[in-house]
């Protein structure tokens, strides 16, 4: 074994871990993810202002539908592999930022277009719209973020 | 050679397959069979043989549709890999120190002709 060889192994070896993260996250990122998340969202904040029963039954199922989702999408999966503690931390951190943009849309509903905080056009649903819309059109910057500590994980391992 | 370098694992098709399951928990068969390019047998008998080391495991799952059979490896196997991959990189790293002209891993360096 020459160091030439070592080398070809080497690149070998990160050339096919490399194809393992990617299938991970092509199957992770998938419609019923895309889905799950933004109505998920959508569905939690954005029954805050419809009153009871709505604003218990709404986020209860959006949780359901996202975990029915997230496990049929799982089910279905080539590559398979728990989140470690940073991939979640920063998936919770991406939701955290949508409900925190929800807030700061609904300040702006009230300020700016001077929308009830009752209804079905309310403060809180087109905040909520919003917020779900943020979160769908960021998913390319949070994949890139996903593989970006998947590769840095990797490497240290 | 270096001590942590592994024969068994080094054989080409034994790797890939090793490489591609390190990241992950749980790798289904087809999709090692089709990243690496391999036939169903020829990925089986390398499964098998990893298997019979004590590096990898094999379960099959009933789907709606079809039984699939996923591959993993034990903590044994993940081991082993990190240590061969170590020693890969101790290699490099031995050829990158060797003064230019010589060949790494004799005592005194051998000239290269």
């Amino acid at each position: 074994m020459n160091h030439l060889d070592a080398q070809s192994s080497l690149d070998d070896i990160r050339r096919l871990q490399e194809r393992t993260r990617e299938e991970h996250l092509r199957h992770g990122f998938r419609w019923p993810y895309l889905l799950a998340v933004p109505l998920a969202l959508f569905l939690a904040l954005g029954s805050t202002d419809l009153g009871r029963p709505w604003s218990t039954l709404l986020p209860g199922a959006g949780l359901a539908l996202s975990v029915a989702l997230a496990t049929m999408n799982e089910r279905r999966a080539s590559v398979r592999r728990r989140l470690t503690t940073a991939e979640f931390l920063f998936h919770t951190g991406t939701v955290l930022a949508a409900v925190v943009l929800f807030g700061v849309l609904r300040v702006a509903a009230w300020v700016v277009f001077g929308l009830p905080d009752e209804g079905a056009l309310s403060q809180g649903v087109v905040a909520a719209a919003g917020a779900a819309l943020a979160y769908a059109a960021a998913t390319p910057l949070i994949r890139r973020g996903a593989r970006a500590i998947m590769r840095r994980q990797g490497e240290a391992a | 050679m270096d001590a942590l370098f592994d024969e068994f694992l080094h054989v080409p098709a034994r790797l890939s397959v090793v490489a591609l399951l390190a990241p992950a928990d749980w790798v289904e068969f087809g999709f090692l069979r089709d990243t690496i390019g391999t036939s169903d047998s020829a990925l089986s008998k390398q499964v098998t043989a990893l298997c019979g080391a004590g590096y990898t495991e094999v379960r099959k799952d009933q789907d709606r549709r079809a039984r699939r059979t996923f591959v993993r490896l034990t903590p044994d196997g993940r081991r082993a890999f990190r240590r061969h991959a170590a020693a890969l990189e101790r290699i490099v790293a031995a050829a990158a120190q060797s003064p230019p002209g010589t060949v790494p891993g004799s005592p005194e360096g051998t000239a290269t002709a």
